[in-house]
């Protein structure tokens, strides 16, 4: 078994490779490429609703840029996760090919592009003057916790698109609606208490808002409510793990 | 020394006609709500099929396309689950399947044999060690740093099959890939394929080739329609096979058709020396020699070509073209076809005129007989079949015995 795990490693390591230097190998830009649409984004909101309607939230631009990066992982990664099944036959129909890692891969190779936002991260920091403190050392937590979320929510998607194909069409709408209804560019503070319940439902609203308090707000994290969203995802991964699993018997007789 | 050994004992595979036909979608799910089993929509794929592949044993499957072999070999490498009977194995099971599989054009020929490689079943520790052993059987340690985009359609399929057989198989599934790439890298798989079979590994082979089946393999199993209708010696099987594709090929012919009177004087008659359904036509079947003037007679050393015009009607893809001679009452001494020179009609449609070049025939003297076909994509039937309706004769002043008479001194050294 020990060899197994070594070649699933090998495979995840390989197929990540695959994908984050497959995609910036030929361009001009390269890796900053995973840069411009933050940028871009950032751009927007700050000037939108900073500038145009002042929204009235402090160091604006490291408050946006944290979310949308945050958000861009979560989606990134979706978005691959949800095809990985149909568009690979191939790789299905190799004997000994552990399936179970496509999901995990789409997950991984999309955290390195939230991973090189790093410095620019540290540069919006250092201009709107956000100090680092100790609570940088919990970061991974709120990684890991975004990890098992998103995690969970690939194996799903990947595992139903192989029956019913309609849904990579449906995922990439549900997250650009998600985009408005998880506090991205506008605080939680701002919308009217009755909401903030429901909003709070969301589990990435948690993961964001966890970034920010140890980020931005040099505060600890919110715990209950994390580790609430870690144990709920890690059930959830558990649950899409097993379905995909399941339904993995029967992808070669659909795709 | 490998032990392999796979075995299948009464392995069936049920597939509904709903999911062979088109996905799924939400859309019809709520038409037709939730799927349901009912047993009429349903059809086996595969059913009773059972055989035992031992050590250093190789197994061929024939059948035309749709007849359950991707299915069965599916089954076998454990990628889909039989719905009766099962598969036990024992050995390190790899398949030859799809070589290019993983592959990135942007990323270079190195990166992409690591990609391959765990793709294959290997671990990064394995493929560093064999590293240099793939590369130099692709024939590629010029190019390994270069992108595979730059890389000619053979290069890679040269880096997939290195990587795919550096794997130590001990039971070996291979799907259609051993009839691809130029001849010299065929022979040198083939090789290799062997070099496997004696080290005592199991191999099942796919193949649309009947000479390799019976040249390789120690038992052929036949599937028709997921039926297993016939299992046994190779050469018998496909016989009996060949014998189908002609009686399938005299089924669908045409009842009309006309006498056809070639250049050579040969009167064709439908299912009597030509065969064929008739969806493509051959028509204008010429003999050139190397000024491209009419062939009547060639001397040893010169070269031919044979020109044809194809006629469809309707559009055909994927046809394949043979073309064979032989001395009267001999077996043909030349038979070629396009899949076994690895070029693709990719379609047929309208008419199209067709060169094949011998560019030098050291033949024996005599008269040769020349056959030309066009057949399905996957031989199930022949379009037309012009059986040695076309002649030349090759003259020689000196009359050699054998087939062949090729350049040649003697040297008698005292």
């Amino acid at each position: 078994m020990a060899r197994n795990w070594s070649h699933i490693f090998d495979v995840v390591r390989a197929l990540v490779r695959r994908d984050f230097v497959g995609r910036y190998r030929n361009t001009a830009l390269g890796m900053l490429w995973a840069l411009v649409s933050p940028m871009l984004f950032l751009g927007v909101f700050y000037f939108v609703f900073g500038v145009l309607f002042k929204i009235g939230i402090e160091k604006y631009a490291s408050f946006v840029l944290v979310g949308v990066l945050s958000w861009n992982w979560f989606q990134q990664a979706i978005a691959q996760a949800v095809s990985t099944i149909t568009a690979n036959p191939n790789l299905v129909s190799q004997p000994g090919f552990p399936t179970a890692t496509l999901p995990v891969v789409a997950v991984t190779a999309t955290l390195l592009n939230f991973l090189i936002a790093v410095p620019l991260v540290m540069v919006v920091f250092l201009i709107e003057g956000v100090q680092p403190s100790v609570a940088y050392f919990l970061l991974p937590v709120v990684i890991a916790t975004q990890y098992i979320l998103t995690l969970a929510v690939c194996y799903f998607v990947a595992a139903v698109n192989v029956t019913a194909r309609d849904v990579q069409y449906i995922v990439p709408v549900i997250l650009q609606i998600g985009y408005y209804l998880t506090p991205i560019f506008y605080s939680s503070e701002k919308i009217p208490s009755e909401y903030v319940g429901v909003l709070s439902m969301n589990p990435m609203y948690t993961v964001i808002v966890s970034y920010r308090d140890i980020l931005i707000y040099n505060k600890t994290l919110p715990w209950s409510d994390l580790m609430t969203v870690l144990i709920i995802s890690s059930g959830l991964l558990l649950a899409s793990f097993l379905y995909f699993r399941r339904a993995s018997r029967r992808f070669l007789e659909e795709i | 020394m490998a032990e392999g050994r796979i075995e299948a004992r009464g392995l069936g595979k049920r597939f509904s006609r709903r999911a062979a036909s088109r996905p799924r979608t939400l859309k019809q799910m709520l038409i037709e709500g939730l799927p349901q089993r009912s047993s009429d929509d349903r059809f086996w794929a595969v059913r009773d099929a059972s055989f035992t592949v031992a050590r250093g044993q190789m197994l061929g499957v024939l059948g035309q396309n749709g007849s359950g072999k991707s299915t069965l070999l599916r089954m076998l490498g454990g990628v889909m689950r039989p719905d009766e009977g099962e598969v036990t194995h024992r050995g390190r099971l790899r398949g030859l399947l799809d070589l290019n599989s993983g592959m990135h054009p942007d990323l270079s020929g190195r990166e992409n044999v690591f990609i391959n490689g765990v793709i294959a079943g290997l671990t990064y520790r394995q493929i560093r060690e064999r590293f240099d052993e793939i590369v130099a059987f692709a024939e590629l340690e010029e190019s390994i740093d270069a992108p595979v985009r730059t890389y000619s359609a053979g290069m890679k399929l040269r880096l997939g099959f290195a990587v795919s057989t550096h794997t130590d198989p001990e039971i070996l599934l291979i799907d259609e890939v051993l009839s691809v790439g130029d001849l010299s890298f065929q022979q040198k798989c083939l090789k290799r394929v062997e070099t496997f079979k004696e080290a005592g590994c199991a191999i099942v082979l796919i193949t649309h080739d009947l000479t390799q089946l019976v040249e390789l393999c120690d038992q052929a199993l036949w599937l028709q329609h997921g039926e297993c209708i016939a299992r046994g010696e190779p050469q018998v099987l496909v016989g009996e096979y060949q014998a189908q594709m002609m009686s399938e090929s005299r089924r669908r012919a045409p009842a009309d058709a006309a006498v056809m009177l070639t250049a050579d004087g040969v009167e064709l008659r439908q299912n009597e020396n030509r065969f064929g359904s008739r969806e493509a036509e051959i028509l204008d079947v010429r003999l050139r020699d190397a000024r491209g003037g009419d062939l009547s007679e060639l001397r040893p050393g010169q070269g031919m070509s044979v020109e044809f015009t194809l006629r469809a009607p309707s559009p055909l893809d994927n046809p394949h073209l043979v073309v064979s001679f032989g001395r009267e009452m001999e077996d043909d001494c030349v038979d070629v076809s396009t899949e076994s020179d690895g070029v693709s009609v990719e379609r047929l449609q309208g008419e199209q005129r067709i060169t094949l070049k011998f560019s030098r025939l050291d033949l024996a003297a005599g008269e040769y007989w020349v056959s030309v076909g066009v057949y399905e994509t996957a031989w199930r039937y022949a379009y037309d079949y012009h059986w040695r309706g076309y002649k030349f004769s090759v003259h020689n002043k000196i009359s050699a015995g054998g087939g062949f008479a090729p350049p040649r001194q003697w040297a008698i050294v005292s």
